[in-house]
């Protein structure tokens, strides 16, 4: 049964990226630098993702996590936690990787795509809709069209886009469901 | 890796941390300290930047009013900006606009003498050496004012994938002489201006003055866009316009620098601009090749040597200093190793051999250095001998010099310095702090030994310049460059000598070229010991007119060159007179020439011809026809692309959620709401 609640969590979230945008006047020091994280700058692993390059790249993502944190804290809160978690864990492992060349990276849009997997796979457990299919493949194919591309489909915020972040997020999202799936069937 | 980038940006941390505590001086009126000669108003400063085709032409118009009764000579002196050629001068006579002619330094100042002292009108620009262009206009007459305008062309680098442009006005406060016998006066009394237009066939994304938030930029095109900045006094008569307070509209003691970042993911590409006005005459070439980014990251550790300037004129710099060294070796791995050298009048090491960069050498060496109080003179050589001496063969080392001076003791000419660094393998990075710093000893040394040397303005974005430093030492460079152009007969290529090619920049080259038609371009060089070459092919033009202007460039890139000679292998009349004539042939004001007007009717008198009022005017009508055919595409390798990857840019990233990906949610949420679940 789906508890109904005031999503605190994802309005605790917003508030947070948006003082982070509007309060910081240096945004570098918080920005993800993997060379700055590699010596010792940790908290930017964390603050990277709920740092934004200008108000179109805040505006979109605190729409996304608006509807995505919603619907996944609706179900639980837990939940939501853990796909933040788990797509921070993907999105970080990417871009420390020697083959990524960002000097900064910042952006929740990589996280976004976890949790949207993860609620792609809760609508589709209550609800069997083949519409959720249709998402789940519209989802996918941008995604993919972006990493082709280089560039975001519609957006153009100030920073170059990087959709391998986005892949990232939705490899992290599917660990999230194997995961949940795989607990569930051993409780069973 | 992780450590050149440590190094890196501590160490431009430290520069900008101490810029900004530097107290600055000023372009501005000089007048004589303590003579009791009344001191001249700027009444009006306008600046008028147009950026397009690879160069800059800048124009700066001035009024100069004497608010006292006896007439006056005005003195005004600004910054050399960086490789830029002085094409016109104009002094207002009679309310009519007079162009200036180059003349032989020595012959333009008596000249000007002569003509002072007959109470007749006349202006004169000369360069200090490397440091100022002195501007002397005689009368100012009692009450009245009179009006200069003064241009210069300089080539507009892109590195890796921003451009950035420089109006320089402080002064680096290093000529101890000169601050004692001249006061300035930087105070614009009435209106000030500054416009810039940049036009360019390659998208830009962003556009910026960081240290003037103020400014108006807009963007008319992707390529095209506009920056403004006016501040006019208020009159009773007209409260319309206006901020600052009637006294001062503005001061000129702040460097107005301008950036702008290209789109990613451009091509690499040849560039090319022509200038030949008549079939069958000798043309003028300028190639801009934008190498793609196919330099790979390096590995592996260094030693680092800093060798850092203590004399008198950092003072007042010197803690920031300290603190930004401190910062950087506190983040070093403990396996790295450091030195630190400091100089003034003579050398010394701070530090007893190599050490490794632990926490307790770290704070041991800091303490020693804060007992170190900035004086004396500047021994660059001691300081560069002795790091160059106490490097580790066996070791990958590099050595970074930090000075915002000029060489004044022990060795001191450029010859020594070469010498000295080719005896040894190392790559010297120097950061050339201010304006009045030794631009071209550094800029050779670093040349020499193929490292590269980052000029520093206290208006420079900091972001934007620790990007560019670091993404060249972190990958490899292409070394023993060799160009070659065939099937057009091309000559008087310059630079003469290509220094290594790091990760972003470019490389602009101009010659003469003979004839038209297809011609091959190669350009080969080594990457980490392996042979690299590059190739495409390209048209000559017969006939190509709109852009005179390079005809100075290339003769102030040659006369670069030629000074080079100079300074390796001592002085050289032949080579002297070579510069002059080319500075003459070409109007540009050199060490050698200098720019004078005068009435109309004594040029006649004199026996001057008036070979740079045809050159100006032919410039004036080129400029108008390129504001008429609008942007151009200057690149030439588009049948046969030089190379493959796309150009470097900064590596910055981020993903945003988009309308698409709400519109694929919006069924996913009506869904969820359809199923029961309701917000509370």
């Amino acid at each position: 049964m789906i508890k109904q609640r005031l999503p605190v969590l994802t309005i605790g979230l917003l508030i947070t990226m948006v003082g982070l945008h509007w309060l910081v006047m240096d945004k570098t020091p918080l920005y993800f630098s993997a060379t700055e994280i590699w010596n010792g700058e940790t908290w930017r692993i964390i603050s990277g993702h709920f740092m934004h390059a200008d108000l179109q790249h805040l505006l979109w993502n605190c729409l996304g996590l608006a509807v995505l944190g919603t619907l996944l804290e609706h179900h639980s809160r837990a939940i939501l936690l853990t796909a933040l978690v788990a797509g921070i864990i993907f999105v970080t492992a990417l871009l420390l990787t020697p083959f990524v060349q960002l000097d900064y990276y910042c952006g929740l849009s990589g996280v976004l795509n976890t949790l949207l997997l993860v609620a792609l796979w809760l609508e589709w457990k209550s609800t069997r809709s083949g519409l959720i299919i249709l998402i789940a493949c519209g989802s996918i194919a941008k995604v993919l069209i972006e990493v082709s591309q280089g560039a975001s489909i519609v957006t153009h915020i100030s920073w170059p886009p990087y959709a391998w972040s986005h892949v990232a997020g939705l490899i992290g999202g599917l660990l999230v469901v194997g995961t949940m799936t795989v607990t569930k069937s051993k409780v069973a | 890796m992780k450590t050149l980038i440590i190094v890196t940006l501590s160490l431009i941390a430290l520069i900008f941390t101490t810029l900004w505590s530097t107290p600055v001086h000023a372009a501005g009126l000089m007048a004589p300290t303590g003579s009791g000669i009344p001191q001249l108003e700027i009444r009006e400063h306008h600046v008028n930047v147009v950026i397009e085709d690879g160069y800059a032409i800048t124009n700066v118009e001035q009024v100069f009013a004497n608010p006292h009764g006896s007439d006056l000579e005005a003195i005004y002196s600004f910054p050399i900006p960086q490789k830029a050629a002085v094409s016109e001068f104009t002094y207002w006579i009679d309310d009519l606009p007079v162009t200036g002619e180059v003349l032989e330094k020595q012959q333009a100042r008596e000249i000007y003498n002569q003509e002072k002292q007959a109470g007749r009108e006349a202006a004169l620009t000369e360069q200090d050496s490397y440091r100022n262009f002195d501007i002397a206009v005689y009368p100012v007459r009692a009450g009245q004012d009179v009006r200069i305008s003064l241009t210069y062309i300089q080539p507009v680098h892109i590195d890796t994938s921003i451009g950035r442009y420089v109006y320089p006005l402080e002064d680096g406060g290093v000529d101890e002489e000169r601050m004692a016998f001249w006061t300035y006066e930087d105070a614009v009394e009435e209106a000030f201006s500054f416009n810039l237009s940049f036009r360019s066939s390659w998208p830009v994304d962003d556009f910026r003055l960081p240290q003037h938030p103020l400014a108006n930029i807009q963007k008319l095109s992707d390529g095209e866009w506009s920056a403004s900045m006016v501040t006019e006094a208020t009159t009773p008569d007209d409260n319309s316009t206006t901020t600052a307070s009637p006294a001062v509209v503005h001061r000129l003691d702040k460097d107005i620098v301008v950036y702008w970042r290209q789109v990613q993911g451009l091509p690499g590409s040849v560039e090319m601009i022509t200038y030949k006005q008549h079939p069958g005459e000798r043309g003028t070439f300028m190639l801009t090749l934008t190498p793609g980014n196919d330099l790979a990251p390096i590995t592996g550790g260094r030693d680092w040597v800093f060798v850092l300037d203590f004399s008198g004129s950092m003072e007042g710099k010197f803690q920031s200093l300290i603190e930004g060294v401190k910062k950087g070796l506190a983040k070093l791995n403990p396996e790295d190793r450091f030195r630190i050298i400091l100089f003034n009048k003579q050398a010394r090491e701070v530090t007893s051999g190599f050490e490794y960069a632990v926490p307790e050498n770290v704070q041991n060496y800091m303490q020693v250095l804060e007992s170190n109080h900035p004086n004396s003179g500047t021994n660059l050589f001691a300081g560069l001998n002795l790091g160059i001496h106490l490097l580790d063969a066996d070791r990958s080392s590099a050595l970074v010099l930090v000075t915002d001076g000029v060489a004044n003791l022990g060795y001191t000419e450029k010859a020594d310095f070469l010498d000295l660094l080719e005896q040894t393998d190392v790559r010297l990075f120097t950061f050339v702090l201010g304006n009045n710093a030794n631009r071209p000893l550094l800029e050779s040394m670093a040349k020499t030994s193929n490292g590269f040397a980052m000029n520093v303005s206290n208006s420079d974005d900091i972001g934007g310049k620790l990007l560019e430093a670091t993404s060249k030492l972190t990958h490899e460079a292409l070394n023993d460059i060799d160009l070659k152009i065939s099937g057009v007969k091309v000559s008087d290529l310059t630079p003469e000598r290509f220094s290594s090619l790091y990760r972003g920049q470019q490389l602009i080259v101009f010659g003469h070229y003979w004839g038209s038609g297809e011609a091959s371009l190669s350009l080969g060089g080594r990457v980490s010991g392996e042979n690299r070459s590059y190739t495409t092919v390209f048209d000559f033009p017969e006939v190509s007119t709109l852009h005179p202007e390079i005809e100075r460039l290339w003769a102030f890139a040659k006369i670069e060159d030629l000074q080079n000679r100079l300074d390796y292998f001592g002085e050289d009349a032949d080579i002297e007179q070579a510069i002059t004539d080319i500075a003459i042939e070409n109007g540009l004001v050199t060490d050698y020439t200098s720019m004078i007007v005068l009435r109309e009717e004594r040029y006649q008198e004199l026996g001057i011809k008036r070979l740079n009022r045809s050159r100006v005017e032919n410039e004036q009508l080129a400029r108008q026809e390129r504001i008429v055919k609008g942007i151009r595409n200057n690149r030439v390798d588009n049948n046969q692309p030089m190379y493959a990857e796309p150009r470097a840019s900064h590596g910055n990233g981020g993903g945003a959620f988009d309308p698409w990906m709400l519109l694929l949610l919006l069924p996913l949420m009506m869904l969820h709401l359809k199923t029961g679940r309701r917000f509370q």
